[in-house]
């Protein structure tokens, strides 16, 4: 593991939930082995995969990303020199199929479930082999263009609440990390009222905020009196940061403060010479209705999944008794 | 009430389906009502022009093909047999906010996806969409299953010295060695037309591969209002046809729609001589694109991806009631069995 890092760091897709601190965290969170597989080209690593292996009701489960870690992309990591077209797809279905081949022979699965981040478009190695591959969908900002062109994207309403917010003079926005645990517990109410769980434990959080990963991990939050009545988390990684987690209060009435904090960041991320921001998750209705008003890029991204036989029998039964929790 | 009203194009209205198609973003030559009648005739499907509004404005053609078979109601778009690489939705939405398309081009699925399930009714349901139409959420939100599928895409914008320059080693020698054998010829226009045509026929039944493009439907396609967008290039040598493609043109795109050659002349590099004639006359005529279609099998993938164009995605989208899929099961099963 000594130098995962460093390809990770150097390679075209690597994100920071691909470094070897997220990796474990998540490892000890999901309880789950992490098994962190490399393929080589002759002397060359030309690509890693951060693969999770748990044995349940007898079932062998291979993820990347593991359950219950609010990591939305994983997956293979690249770093394929050629300049190239022909000889750049040629070695990148071979490594697909070496990693298929890998986790099928080598590891074994009854069920294989692969989230792939959105620069990873080819997914033909996956269906020549028989693998189910859907899209999926997040919100992406190109930080690259100018904020107020940004601005202009967003939705009247979005407009009209973020200037309410702004000239609202009871609350204040501060990006001191010391109410990161604050947005965590306010995230947490949130998930509660709405009966969804909450996949963020305090020991997982903690451990992410203790590990050489701290830097990038920053939050901003809203006070009302002191309190915090909105708050996001965001990573950052290369030049890309991504929107993890956030809430707003419901308890009185704090008009635009959600979209007071998005604007924020838009605007300090850009200012940073970020070159992208994802907003993370596209794909409830009521979530794209809420995050569409924003005006940002929609970009897919695939998910690919096999089940052997037992595998698929297992889990349409956990299906219909409501054991798997798939976000 | 919805403000979006989805119903069958009338016959008397069907005159303005051409106009639409021509003028929206995602519209193709497939799209085009003389194709849509040939590929109906050839697939023996009924052709279900459906149109969406909203209030006034039309904002979506799309055209479905019906048949029932063996008591299942089959819903498509492209129909099969027809070698149509995409056909779906057409939509025209003017806005220039992204949350007010968005939300259009929801409501717009939203209604065709209803009017499939309740008005027409289905047993088996499959559009490929176009590689304009990539949002495909409001069909996983019904419930519906996807293939993506991928294309390979010469951006002529660039100028054909670019895109040269990312052939690979294989494809220059191949195209070298065509190019200084004096004994032959490029022939462009529609004179070979039926050549190549045959060639691609001979040569799909050497490959055991059932070949789509019967010859009524060609000349049907041939006599149609858009013959003039339909370009064969064929490679002469002493005087036969050795290989040769058949092309669409479309506003600014070109598809490459059948091509072949005659391996047992065993003169190399014709194929890349042939692609390479065309992306420079494409090029000066100023077309955008040149979409060598598909890429989805892993033999023309290998092919294919040597000329280094852009891989582009686009997805098919199925459903299957409970009926449809025992009977599905049952037919690939009895395939199987033939195969075997």
């Amino acid at each position: 593991m000594e130098h995962w890092d460093e390809f990770i760091n150097r390679s075209s897709n690597g994100t920071i939930f691909h470094t070897s601190e997220w990796l474990r965290a998540a490892e000890s969170h999901a309880n789950m082995k992490l098994l962190p597989v490399a393929v080589r080209k002759g002397n060359h690593i030309v690509c890693l995969l951060p693969l999770f292996y748990r044995r349940k009701y007898g079932l062998r489960i291979l993820m990347s990303p593991p359950t219950l870690c609010a990591i939305p992309y994983l997956g293979p990591v690249f770093s394929i020199p050629s300049s190239n077209r022909y000889n750049y797809e040629q070695t990148y279905i071979d490594v697909i199929d070496e990693i298929i081949l890998f986790a099928e022979k080598s590891i074994g699965f009854d069920y294989m479930r692969i989230v792939h981040p959105p620069d990873v478009i080819d997914m033909r190695p996956y269906t020549w082999k028989k693998y189910y591959v859907h899209p999926r969908y997040t919100y992406i900002f190109d930080l690259t263009a100018k904020s107020e062109e940004l601005y202009n994207h967003f939705h009247s309403t979005t407009k009209n609440a973020v200037k309410k917010a702004l000239t609202n003079q009871d609350i204040v926005i501060s990006g001191d990390k010391k109410y990161a645990q604050d947005v965590l517990t306010l995230v947490r109410q949130r998930f509660t009222e709405k009966k969804i769980s909450f996949q963020i434990s305090d020991g997982y959080f903690t451990q992410l905020i203790n590990s050489s990963l701290s830097d990038n991990i920053e939050s901003i939050a809203i006070l009302h009196n002191d309190r915090v009545v909105a708050g996001d988390i965001t990573l950052t990684d290369k030049k890309n940061a991504y929107a993890w987690i956030g809430s707003v209060s419901r308890d009185g009435n704090y008009p635009g403060v959600g979209e007071l904090v998005l604007w924020e960041k838009i605007k300090e991320y850009a200012r940073r010479g970020c070159m992208t921001y994802d907003i993370i998750g596209a794909n409830r209705r009521d979530i794209r209705k809420h995050k569409a008003k924003y005006g940002a890029r929609l970009v897919d991204y695939f998910v690919v999944q096999k089940t052997s036989m037992k595998g698929g029998i297992a889990l349409n039964l956990m299906n219909r008794y409501g054991k798997v929790n798939d976000e | 009430m919805s403000e979006y009203r989805t119903y069958i194009v009338d016959e008397k209205d069907l005159g303005l389906w051409d106009d639409y198609i021509s003028r929206s973003e995602g519209g193709t030559i497939f799209h085009r009502l003389d194709w849509l009648k040939a590929a109906a005739d050839q697939s023996n499907t009924q052709l279900i022009p459906v149109a969406v509004s909203k209030g006034e404005d039309l904002v979506c053609l799309m055209p479905f093909f019906y048949k029932k078979k063996y008591g299942l109601k089959i819903l498509l778009s492209p129909p099969n047999r027809c070698y149509v690489s995409y056909l779906g939705p057409v939509m025209n939405i003017i806005s220039s906010n992204r949350y007010k398309y968005e939300w259009t081009y929801i409501s717009i699925l939203d209604e065709i996806i209803h009017f499939a399930e309740r008005q027409i009714g289905f047993d088996y349901f499959r559009i490929i969409h176009t590689t304009a139409i990539q949002d495909m959420r409001p069909y996983v939100w019904k419930g519906y299953s996807f293939t993506p599928k991928y294309t390979y895409m010469f951006d002529l914008s660039g100028g054909h010295d670019k895109i040269y320059s990312e052939f690979n080693h294989a494809a220059r020698k191949g195209l070298r060695k065509a190019a200084n054998n004096g004994n032959i010829s490029i022939s462009r226009g529609q004179n070979h037309a039926y050549d190549v045509l045959s060639l691609a026929e001979k040569r799909s039944y050497d490959q055991n591969i059932q070949f789509r493009v019967h010859e009524e439907y060609f000349k049907k396609l041939m006599d149609s209002s858009f013959a003039i967008n339909i370009e064969s290039t064929a490679v002469m040598y002493n005087g036969n046809v050795i290989a040769g493609s058949i092309d669409l043109i479309d506003g600014n795109n070109v598809y490459a729609w059948i091509g072949a050659f005659n391996k047992e002349e065993g003169i190399s590099g014709v194929g890349e001589l042939v692609l390479w004639e065309k992306i420079k006359d494409f090029h000066k005529r100023g077309y955008k694109t040149f979409d060598i279609v598909d890429a989805n099998i892993i033999r023309l993938c290998k092919h294919k991806s040597k000329y280094g164009a852009d891989l582009v995605s686009y997805f098919e989208v199925y459903k299957t009631s409970l009926k449809g899929k025992i009977a599905l099961g049952l037919m690939n099963k009895y395939k199987k069995r033939q195969n075997d």
